[in-house]
């Protein structure tokens, strides 16, 4: 059987180093990052836009939803329980803590 | 315009993060040669080298405001190049390839003088996530649990990758020494 020499694969990789570092790279790097912030703007343009058309467009809808969110729960006259409970006495108070149930519930599940 | 050339890294970094342009274009100077060897050992093909440097550099501008610590720039940036190279593989070859013991090698090495060549066309018979681990080991000087870390693989499998494809190489290039010195 032939026994073959060990040969330094630390010392290959260092010599050898295929590539070298030209200017023509740097700015062919500087150029595709220039093309990414105009497309990140226009991006941000376009969202932009499109957010205060829906709002212009869903402005009615926004406040009427917004009443109803406002909506109690118990009729109750102004007064300490009145102040105390308006946290929670609300349709907005009731899906809120739903949503958080769902979550919880969930999680649970996940973790299970 | 401040010339930043011999500015600390860390401080090159840290202006970068802050959006400075000119300041990430230093450092894209700086760390070319770097990425550019790595993809180039990775993939055996010059041109594709260039465009998987350029991905990792334009991944880095996007995501250097996620960069903790300027002074682990070097590293965080080999994360980004493992990955670059690893989306590349799953875009265009499967698992199966991956992991092979004799898919995707070349049918055989090119007998030319010089080592690059030489080291090349063996690196080019390795499965690939063998070459990775090696490449990682001996060309980036990584430790075994640092290829790990990078490339996600499970410590156990980055030892046994690195083992297999040392050996391969050295089998490899002992026959072709041989060969070259007939």
């Amino acid at each position: 059987m032939t026994r073959k020499t060990a040969i330094d694969l630390h010392g290959l990789f260092a010599d050898e180093q295929p590539d070298c570092a030209s200017d023509e790279f740097v700015e062919s790097v500087s150029a595709l990052i220039r093309v990414a912030q105009r497309r990140r703007w226009l991006r941000r343009f376009g969202l932009a836009l499109s957010f205060a058309l829906l709002g212009w467009q869903f402005q009615g809808l926004a406040v009427d939803l917004s009443r109803v969110l406002l909506v109690q729960l118990v009729e109750l006259e102004p007064g300490l329980a009145f102040e105390i409970l308006a946290p929670i006495n609300s349709i907005g108070a009731l899906l809120s803590s739903l949503l958080l149930l769902v979550r919880g519930f969930h999680r649970r599940l996940l973790a299970g | 315009m401040p010339d930043l050339s011999k500015t600390a890294e860390p401080m090159v970094v840290g202006l970068a993060r802050a959006g400075d342009e000119q300041a990430f274009t230093e450092l894209v100077r700086r760390r070319q040669v770097l990425i550019r060897n790595l993809m180039q050992r990775l993939s055996g093909d010059r041109e594709l080298a260039r465009d998987l440097a350029q991905q990792v550099f334009l991944q880095a501008w996007r995501d250097i405001g996620k960069l903790r610590s300027p002074d682990k720039f070097s590293a965080w940036l080999k994360r980004i190049a493992v990955n670059t190279w690893n989306q590349h593989l799953r875009k265009h070859l499967n698992q199966k390839i991956l992991d092979g013991d004799s898919a995707l090698e070349s049918p055989g090495l090119r007998r030319q003088p010089g080592m690059v060549v030489d080291l090349e066309s063996a690196l080019s018979t390795l499965p690939l996530n063998v070459r990775l681990c090696v490449v990682l080991a001996y060309h980036e000087g990584l430790s075994h649990r640092e290829i790990s870390t990078l490339t996600d693989f499970p410590l156990g499998t980055v030892k046994s990758h690195v083992k297999r494809g040392s050996d391969r190489l050295q089998s490899l290039l002992a026959d072709y020494q041989g060969a070259s010195n007939d």
